[in-house]
């Protein structure tokens, strides 16, 4: 992380219980100023609990959360310039999408023109100038987005909570928001912390991810250090689909290491400080990373057999079982070469590059 | 979707066997006594009671002019009625209002209660209507008279030397008001504030919204239906009232329900006469509630 640049959020040692229920375990984290942070993790595993502290609906059990390096806990949510996007967005009912963005302004004592202003300038932000005097149950699912975003934006807090705003689009409005919102946090320069479960939003829009599961923060990272290098199974699992083998070190010298995964099921990889022989340990290689080849390129390649296989569109993923009853999974690229999906039972050849095996000690 | 569609339709041919019931029970229990009212009120009336049943306007006219005691007089405006109607107009809002005042907050304290502790408040609020409304109405009396258990209480203690005399007062029909109609205003506003969504309050807080603000501009708005309900509820029964007024006001502070009642008692009441009152209340009420309606309609649609 890089310490130039100004932190706007960070978390301390943060507990978190709902009576004996511990929901946030000893969070440490930085997100810096301008930065397009997210937090990434399954269903409960605490990231609304997170966004929550953070916006002073929940108090902290032990530990600290500073606001561009001030202590703010002590005070009542009104008082935080934090804004939130919620889940399901709570639009006021009962105002105009106007007098919802003008809420905020109001609140903070702005005079009439700099809300009118303001509100305007926001309303054509997003595209919303001609739905200004509707009601929130008039517009649809994507203009209700767009109203609670740039209700959260207007009164230009120092940093913008999401969570999980787009869960409840459809998939190509999901799509299109990424963009829209990605857009947006550059414009506005607002510290955003966005919280989702979906990894292929996370990937697309961050500038950094944190991984959590179970209350606990497993990883933090730009989106390619964490696909590439999960730092543990549990990252490596939650982020894309990797295969995870069993393995122990059978060689290692200076430019590489040996792993057994079966009796006639070797692999090489780059040298890994910190091994010893013998030792146990797993390997997680990404489907993408494995090449189908012909038998006869190379005799020492490894062998299987396709046992199943899933035509996808962009790709086609391969179940293949190889020595020692292993079973791989490939994704083969529907790319530029036009290929004939290989049939089930062929005998294929298999090989991936040293540097694409990842090694977690177990 | 569809298969919901198709289900509400299924019912389309038994539709009128369902409504049928609720028809006729509006029939003969609401519109027939209506109607029947409607008519007695342009009757003549029959001295001990009863009607001849002659067309004629003078219980209106009873109601509204004085023509001196033979009736042979230059009309006047008739006062007493129009001052009886009026005070139960004022009684009536003030009983509401006060019901709202402590009304509001305690539906508000049980509805943002554990869910499962909420039953057992509304259990409570609901204990009064186990006893009818005339044996507490009674007890009422029985303890603010002059020599009941209050003042006595007080006395004993020396906080005050003389009864305070609260019986037959104007403040003991309001007591008696707030005391029958308070869970008619808890109930609605308890509803209403129990489907309240409470993301909305925290996103007023998240947008710089103190308490005062959110409850004023955020929760009030929302949860009004139930409030308006709540209203309604203790007004009109309070409009009408007779037992209130009749035990703890005395004769100096009657309201309409009463001066209807007397006229169908006995042998002294007169028919038409009362008729013709209740048909005034009745407009009266139904005036307020259109005006109310037509509101509601208008925010519904703005
Ligand atoms: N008010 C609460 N009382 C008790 N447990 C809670 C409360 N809020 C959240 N939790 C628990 O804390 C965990 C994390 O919840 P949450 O932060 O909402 O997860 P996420 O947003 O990641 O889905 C869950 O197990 C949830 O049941
Ligand atoms: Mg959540």
């Amino acid at each position: 992380m890089e310490e130039s640049q100004s932190v706007a959020i960070e978390f301390q040692k943060v507990v978190k219980k709902f009576g004996n229920f511990t929901a946030i375990h000893n969070a440490n984290l930085k997100i810096n100023d301008n930065e397009f942070f997210t937090l990434l993790g399954p269903s409960g595993c605490g990231k609304t609990t997170l966004l929550r502290m953070v916006a002073g609906f929940e108090d902290v059990t032990e530990g600290n959360i500073l606001l561009f390096g001030q202590k703010f806990m002590h005070l009542p949510p009104n008082k935080r310039s934090v804004n939130t996007v919620f889940q399901q967005y709570a639009l006021f009912p009962h105002m105009t999408v106007y007098e919802n963005v003008a809420f905020g302004l109001r609140m903070k004592g702005w005079s009439k023109g700099n809300i009118d202003t303001t509100v305007r300038e926001m309303l054509d932000l997003v595209r919303l100038t001609p739905f200004a005097e509707r009601k929130p149950n008039q517009l649809s699912g994507g203009q209700q987005q767009r109203a609670a975003l740039v209700r959260a934006i207007a009164p230009k807090p120092k940093v913008l909570l999401l969570d999980e705003p787009l869960s409840a689009l459809d998939l190509k409005l999901r799509q299109a928001m990424r963009m829209e919102l990605k857009q947006l946090q550059k414009e506005t320069g607002i510290t955003f912390v966005f919280v989702t479960h979906d990894q292929e939003e996370a990937l697309a829009m961050s500038d950094r991810i944190a991984v959590m599961s179970e209350g606990v923060i497993q990883q933090i990272g730009k989106a390619q250090q964490i696909y590439e290098g999960p730092k543990n199974e549990i990252v490596a699992k939650f982020i894309g689909e990797t295969n995870i083998l069993d393995a122990s070190v059978v060689g290692l010298n200076k430019e590489e290491t040996k792993y057994r995964i079966a009796e006639d099921f070797i692999i090489t990889g780059e040298s890994v400080e910190g091994l010893t022989k013998n030792q146990n340990v797993k390997i997680l290689l990404r489907p993408e990373k494995i090449r189908i080849t012909p038998l006869n390129v190379n005799a020492t390649a490894l062998r299987g057999v396709i046992e199943e296989s899933m035509y996808l569109g962009t790709d086609t993923e391969y179940q293949v079982k190889v020595s020692g009853g292993v079973i791989l999974k490939i994704r083969d690229q529907n790319g530029f070469e036009r290929r004939e999906l290989i049939s089930l039972g062929s005998h294929i050849g298999l090989s991936f590059s040293k540097d694409s095996i990842r090694i977690l000690s177990s | 979707m569809t298969q919901v569609y198709k289900q509400k339709r299924a019912f389309d041919s038994l539709r009128i066997w369902l409504l049928l019931p609720s028809w006729v029970t509006i029939g003969i229990f609401l519109l027939i006594p209506v109607g029947l009212m409607l008519v007695i009120s342009f009757m003549t009336k029959e001295f001990r009671g009863g009607v001849i049943w002659e067309l004629s306007l003078a219980a209106y006219d009873q109601f509204l002019f004085d023509r001196g005691l033979f009736g042979d007089e230059p009309p006047t405006i008739q006062w007493t009625y129009i001052v009886i109607f009026l005070r139960s107009i004022v009684q009536a809002a003030i009983a509401t209002f006060f019901c709202l005042l402590i009304g509001f907050p305690t539906a508000f304290f049980i509805a943002t209660r554990d869910s499962r502790n909420r039953t057992f408040w509304i259990f409570l609020v609901t204990v009064p209507y186990w006893v009818n409304l005339l044996i507490r109405t009674v007890s009422l009396k029985f303890l603010i008279r002059d020599n009941g258990p209050i003042n006595e209480f007080m006395i004993s203690l020396g906080l005050i030397s003389e009864p305070l005399g609260l019986i037959n007062t104007n403040l003991a029909v309001q007591l008696g008001l707030f005391y029958s109609y308070l869970p008619f205003m808890v109930l609605p506003i308890y509803a209403s504030v129990e489907r309240f969504n409470f993301t909305f309050s925290e996103a007023a807080a998240d947008l710089y919204a103190d308490k005062w603000s959110t409850l004023r501009r955020i929760v009030l708005p929302i949860v009004a239906p139930g409030i308006a309900a709540g209203c309604i509820l203790v007004f009109i029964p309070s409009l009408g009232a007779f037992l209130a007024p009749d035990l703890l006001g005395g004769a100096k502070n009657f309201m309409i329900g009463s001066l209807i009642e007397e006229q169908f008692k006995g042998n002294a009441g007169n028919w038409p006469f009362g008729a013709a009152a209740s048909m005034i209340l009745l407009t009266m009420v139904l005036i307020a509630l259109m005006l109310y309606t037509r509101q509601q309609a208008k925010s519904e649609l703005t």
